[in-house]
């Protein structure tokens, strides 16, 4: 077939380089027996022809591609779309450039990972829960990965993440101490580890406090399962078995809690229910809503995860956990001061 | 091709180092059917597979595909230009190119770049790296696009209009929707109108200003006034109050967007105590996930982001197989979507 653009060829590389093609095509084998000043040579030659790219010549000499793989779930990047914008702009900062593997299911991590390493990338940072023996294949790259908001099993990898716990324990001490009584909590898909360590603290921390009974809701982070769950929790008809207080564990939920509170069964937000949510995206800030939610540090999380993915291919030392501190957000949805409860 | 590396029985030399030829050794398979194995959509026995998948990871082969595509000449990379804008305020786009691209086998290598005018040298970074097509959501200069032709790799636009016709593009056409939103603005008896732009240099709004104020003069309504925002909420909330102090008349505004169509919703109700549509009407334009929900219910227009978003990655592919394909200009039309922000003519 003709080309309209002639791409230079291994042919021409030879040429220019003086050596034969299967030197060249040996220059380009990290492994292959070959002088490094005959690598040299076929290299400025590939880069003058435009035949291959100064970064992946770069990448054969200093082992490194520069690329850094984000593993991430659909639902992250729709729900809180600020994670894949923080953590590409930093790893951009730090002089790596993102390469992105999405995956619709929280278990189908572990293709994801092996796909990454297959493109020898540097480091992975991971909004994913994966798998030990993933973890192991990484580690024998050895390729570093950071898990974003995920737990490192096995401190086989770095972990920067939110401390959901302290803060959904922390809100749920709150509540209590502003005399509600009645609670429940809408929980998000099982495979979500953030989701059930949210829900458990904050659970825990009532059962603590002498609060037995606590209403669990499934959601599935949606907006949509987030009414759903208003409406089966708020149309009880009496109100003594309403609850006081809906914790949703993302604020995708809580707007569709709070959206079926007041435009479905017309009641009133804080008056009638409390409803409090967790991410602190950008909808729950506005007049329309003014949701209590808890804040994540999606941009601090984002620059430590790439600063860490630096430090680990800069020298190595110890996997660090990091644990950054979430902030509780007042707004107009719940009441956290102390009231006597109905 | 590796008939210089061959190595002594079944052995990885060095720690990580074996060859695809040792993991054929062991797993008693060609080398081919060893790459297959690691290529996706490749066709080889499930029986096959696990024999070499057994002998990898006994011998620690890692396949790489950066040397993979150098022999084949592909990297099955494919680079994407996003603006802070695009991930922001729509983060379905970047979303809807990946899940296409996958589908193909192709990965994506993200470039976010934080301001619409710096996507000045963004090429010099991309091609840094071996990509096989460029997917921008951005501007792109015309010798930035023929660098990438020169070196044979693709480039589709997204949204954007192409100025060279050296890049193939794929668009909603905005111009055609906001005319149409003036029609009708205009037919259900609007005659005084505002619109939110994104921002001077900010391609998008410039379309949807051009189709809506275009549209308005033809009508014979030469004044619209226009208030400068940047897609942002806050943005259109600030454009808003702006509006409302100069012009007392106003009854209909547009903006560029729905993040900013949304902040000048709840300027006018929450700050000036105005009732939608009652007292004023807003549209936007995108049809993000809150302009459907209940506090707003606002009139927009849907691009078909999916459709868009299939059709760029099918322009991209078919040109990565053959390069002397030239360039297309594909224009999707959007949705419009009426729900109650505003007075218009549903006709």
């Amino acid at each position: 077939m003709r080309r309209k653009f002639n791409a230079p060829t291994s042919y021409d590389v030879a040429l220019l380089a003086g050596v034969s093609q299967a030197v060249v095509s040996r220059a380009f084998q990290r492994e292959a027996p070959i002088a490094d000043t005959t690598r040299a040579k076929v290299l400025a030659a590939a880069e003058q022809l435009g035949y291959l790219p100064n970064a992946v010549a770069r990448s054969l000499i200093t082992k490194r591609s520069g690329l850094v793989a984000i593993l991430i779930s659909q639902d992250t990047q729709r729900e809180t779309s600020e994670v894949l914008f923080a953590l590409s702009l930093a790893l951009q900062e730090q002089g790596f450039q993102p390469l992105l593997f999405s995956v619709a299911h929280e278990a189908d991590s572990e293709r994801a990972l092996n796909q990454a390493l297959a493109y020898g990338v540097d480091a992975v940072i991971s909004c994913l829960v994966l798998p030990l023996s993933a973890l192991g294949r990484a580690l024998q790259r050895p390729c570093p990965v950071i898990m974003f908001n995920r737990e490192a099993p096995g401190d086989l990898a770095s972990s920067v993440s939110t401390d959901h716990a302290h803060a959904a324990r922390l809100l749920a001490a709150r509540l209590f101490a502003a005399g509600h009584r009645r609670y429940a909590v809408v929980t998000g898909p099982a495979e979500a580890p953030v989701s059930q360590l949210r829900a458990r603290a904050f659970i825990e921390r009532l059962h603590e406090l002498g609060i037995p009974d606590i209403l669990q809701f499934p959601g599935d982070y949606h907006y949509e399962s987030g009414h759903a769950a208003g409406i089966a929790l708020l149309d009880v008809g009496i109100q003594e078995q309403r609850p006081g207080v809906i914790f949703c564990v993302n604020d995708a939920m809580a707007l569709g809690v709070l959206d079926a509170a007041r435009f479905a069964l017309m009641l009133q937000v804080p008056h009638d229910v409390s409803v409090v949510g967790f991410d602190n995206i950008p909808y729950g800030q506005r007049p329309a809503y003014k949701l209590t939610t808890i804040s994540q540090p999606f941009k601090a999380l984002a620059e430590s995860a790439a600063s860490e993915a630096r430090a680990r291919l800069d020298h190595d030392g110890a996997f660090r956990q990091i644990m950054l501190p979430a902030e509780l957000i007042e707004r107009a949805s719940a009441y956290l001061f102390p009231r006597v409860d109905g | 091709m590796r008939k210089n590396s061959q190595k002594p029985d079944g052995a990885a030399s060095a720690f990580g180092s074996a060859t695809s030829y040792d993991v054929a050794r062991l797993a008693g398979v060609s080398q081919s059917a060893v790459s297959r194995c690691f290529e996706p959509n490749a066709s080889i026995s499930d029986k096959t597979r696990q024999k070499v998948l057994a002998a990898a990871a006994e011998l620690r082969y890692f396949p790489n595909a950066i040397a993979r595509s150098l022999a084949k000449r592909r990297s099955n990379i494919v680079a994407v230009l996003v603006t802070e804008t695009s991930t922001r305020h729509t983060p379905e786009i970047l979303f809807q190119l990946n899940v296409e691209l996958m589908r193909r086998g192709l990965h994506l290598l993200l470039f976010s770049i934080t301001q619409e005018i710096g996507a000045g040298d963004v090429i010099a970074e991309v091609l840094r790296f071996k990509v096989d097509g460029v997917i921008a959501c951005t501007t792109l200069p015309d010798e930035q696009i023929r660098r990438c032709n020169d070196r044979g790799i693709p480039v589709v636009l997204y949204n954007r209009v192409v100025a060279g016709g050296n890049a193939c593009s794929v668009g909603c056409d905005q111009v055609n929707a906001n005319r149409d939103i003036a029609d009708r603005l205009y037919r259900s008896g609007h005659r005084h109108f505002a619109f939110i732009s994104g921002g001077e240099s900010a391609p998008v709004s410039n379309q949807r200003e051009l189709g809506f104020v275009g549209r308005l003069r033809e009508l014979g309504v030469n004044e619209v006034a226009i208030a400068l925002g940047d897609f942002g909420y806050e943005s259109g909330h600030a454009a808003m109050l702006a509006l409302l102090q100069g012009e007392r008349r106003l009854t209909a505004v547009v903006a560029a967007n729905d993040g900013m169509a949304l902040g000048a919703m709840d300027a006018a109700r929450y700050d000036c105590a105005l009732d939608i549509p009652r007292d004023l009407s807003i549209v936007g334009f995108d049809d993000v996930s809150s302009a459907r929900r209940p506090p707003y219910r606002l009139t927009t227009v849907r691009q078909p982001t999916e459709t868009l978003a299939r059709k760029c990655v099918d322009l991209l592919s078919e040109r990565i197989e053959d390069r002397a394909l030239a360039p297309e200009v594909l224009l999707l039309p959007g949705e419009l979507v009426i729900r109650e922000s505003a007075r218009i003519d549903r006709a």
